[in-house]
């Protein structure tokens, strides 16, 4: 953790590069429409939530934007890939950006968990009667944790800027 | 319009939109929220009204006030929050302050005023109500013209769908949880409302979400638990037979529902404690009776569309004519168990969130329809389905076939008879 004395056994930049890489490849996954990659990086417990609220702290008390677990996100990438998509049928193009990331937290019981927060900025292009571009922007929380090499994500929580906001579809992955 | 057709400048023409807010919204009942938003004296939500920003109110002696959201001195908007609590409205720009029944309770320098037509005693000084403000089982409904029947009149035969959603609480209450998802979608209000009833779409547009997550459901192990958002996605591949037979009833004054005996929400698991609840308040006939009401969903034109069985309810809000923002409302079941709200988020975060798995569809299907009407050629939009299969019920109502074009039909009545009359 950075700015804080923990015991670790990695170099804390090391460490902080390689989550950050991580961050990184789940967003290139989404951006190179890779579903079944981008799926793989998450636990079969996960969580993935997209609050209404900046403040929303139950996701089981008011509606969410999306709140999703794995099934719920194998639907989902399952749909994107139906030859019926039929909101799809014009392929929308995305560019992730990620960037400040901080590794707020080292969570060590049975297993390590990392808590990171970024801030990210998403454009969004799908060509249809208006062809202009999207962008979403906001913070991300990650849990991540480390299954024997490979580190997955635990949950993932995306707070957009404009939560509360009304939007048009929202078809790019955040 | 004509009986079986109506002109594509329906929904592409802007003065016939302006005018649908001058006739249309303004002389139907439009839904502005729900009594469990302000459960206490000086409570307040905001809220749309044919284009308008109203503030809805809780006054001190309980009752319900609707003004709209402007001081009566320079204009200003009174407030810019959706929700919140005060004891007076105090304007922000010259410190006006008005009481939460709209009069004023105070100005600096009132003396200024003295001799001009802006004296204390005038009217004009107070925030201007809406004309007629009336609730139904806790749902809040504003007009803008005075002059026309009352709410439940009104309502007629469609608010026993109202009154089936409350009766499901163990409670008979309900409750709003959180704000309304909100979604834009690029096409005239009027495709939304009418798609509510259409239920030949769902098994072509909804392909792509119900034919994986039958796929999944059958991939899962006979004794494993099927996820439930699975329950709710597979019966939108139902066949178009199955959508026939759930069958469709018009109530008057616009309104309608599809289903009444069966949906595609029949066949979700049912919770134990949750039945067990509702067994404890009604007794089993009446909880039998009270669930035996499998409506798919309910229109009450032109501004709301209900699913009782899911507590859901979705609010159609003109922008413009080719714009409209559909927000979705969660209830809580006072007195039933966390599973059943669960169930309620699922389903509208699933099917009507701006991220939703299965309206991405619907949405694409409004703005394609928005397109394809600027095109030339065919000049009308077809109401022809099942015309000649309209079968009257004994309570006035008129049901047909699930796929029948009759709660179109039954709306563009309304319409017209909205339109046509002049105003007040």
């Amino acid at each position: 953790m950075y700015n804080n004395s923990h015991t670790l056994n990695t170099n804390p930049f090391e460490l902080l590069s390689e989550l950050e890489q991580f961050l990184y490849y789940e967003a290139r996954c989404i951006d190179e429409k890779r579903w079944h990659d981008w799926l793989e990086l998450y636990l079969e417990e996960a969580i993935y939530w997209i609050p209404t609220d900046r403040e929303q702290i139950d996701p089981l008390q008011q509606a969410s934007i999306a709140y999703e677990d794995k099934a719920t996100l194998r639907l989902r990438t399952k749909r994107m890939t139906h030859p019926q998509a039929h909101s799809l049928d014009r392929r929308p193009e995305s560019t992730h950006l990620v960037t400040n990331v901080m590794l707020d937290d080292v969570l060590e019981n049975d297993t390590v968990i990392y808590r990171l927060s970024s801030s990210f900025m998403v454009l969004g292009y799908q060509e249809d009667f208006r062809n202009t571009q999207t962008v979403y922007g906001g913070k991300y929380s990650h849990e991540i944790v480390r299954v024997g090499k490979q580190l997955k994500i635990k949950s993932k929580k995306v707070v957009l800027n404009n939560c509360d906001a009304p939007h048009r579809n929202i078809q790019i992955l955040l | 319009m004509q009986s079986d057709r109506v002109h594509k400048r329906l929904y592409t023409d802007s003065g016939i939109f302006d005018l649908e807010m001058d006739t249309v919204f303004s002389k139907a009942w439009i839904f502005v929220g729900h009594e469990s938003q302000i459960p206490n004296p000086g409570d307040f939500f905001s809220s749309q009204l044919a284009r308008q920003s109203v503030l809805v109110v809780r006054h001190t002696d309980n009752t319900i006030k609707v003004f709209h959201n402007r001081c009566p001195h320079k204009g200003t908007q009174l407030t810019t929050a959706t929700s919140g609590h005060v004891r007076v409205f105090r304007c922000m720009y010259h410190a006006w302050s008005f009481d939460t029944d709209g009069s004023l309770k105070a100005r600096p320098l009132e003396d200024g005023y003295n001799g001009s037509r802006l004296d204390t005693n005038n009217e004009d000084c107070n925030l201007k109500g809406v004309a007629s403000v009336e609730s139904y089982r806790g749902f809040v409904f504003a007009r803008l013209q005075s002059k026309g029947p009352d709410l439940a009149s009104w309502l007629g035969e469609a608010r026993t769908s109202i009154d089936n959603m409350v009766d499901r609480s163990p409670q008979g209450a309900l409750e709003v949880v959180g704000q309304p998802l909100k979604y834009i979608n690029d096409c005239n209000w009027k495709m939304l409302v009418e798609n509510v009833s259409d239920n030949l779409h769902a098994l072509p547009t909804h392909r792509s979400a119900s034919a994986p997550a039958k796929e999944m459901a059958d991939e899962i192990n006979s004794g494993d638990e099927i996820p439930q958002v699975l329950h709710m996605l597979t019966p939108f591949g139902s066949p178009l037979s199955f959508f026939e037979k759930i069958g469709q009833t018009i109530c008057g004054n616009g309104h309608s529902f599809t289903g009444g005996d069966l949906s595609i929400h029949s066949a979700y698991p049912e919770n134990e404690e949750y039945n067990q609840a509702m067994l404890a308040s009604y007794g089993e006939e009446t909880f039998q009776k009270i669930l035996s009401v499998e409506r798919h969903n309910t229109v009450i034109y032109p501004s709301l569309s209900l699913k009782c069985n899911l507590q859901s309810i979705r609010v159609f809000r003109p922008i413009s004519v080719d714009q409209t923002i559909l927000e979705t409302w969660t209830f809580r079941l006072k007195g039933a168990p966390q599973e059943m709200l669960a169930r309620s988020l699922l389903y509208n975060q699933t099917v009507f969130s701006p991220a939703s798995i299965a309206g991405h569809d619907d949405n694409e299907a409004f703005c394609r329809m928005q397109q394809g009407l600027k095109e030339g050629g065919h000049e009308w939009v077809s109401l022809h389905r099942h015309m000649e299969t309209e079968t009257p019920n004994e309570n006035g109502t008129i049901s047909a076939p699930g796929t029948s074009d009759i709660s179109y039909r039954h709306e563009y009545e309304a319409w017209l008879n909205y339109m046509k009359t002049s105003q007040e």
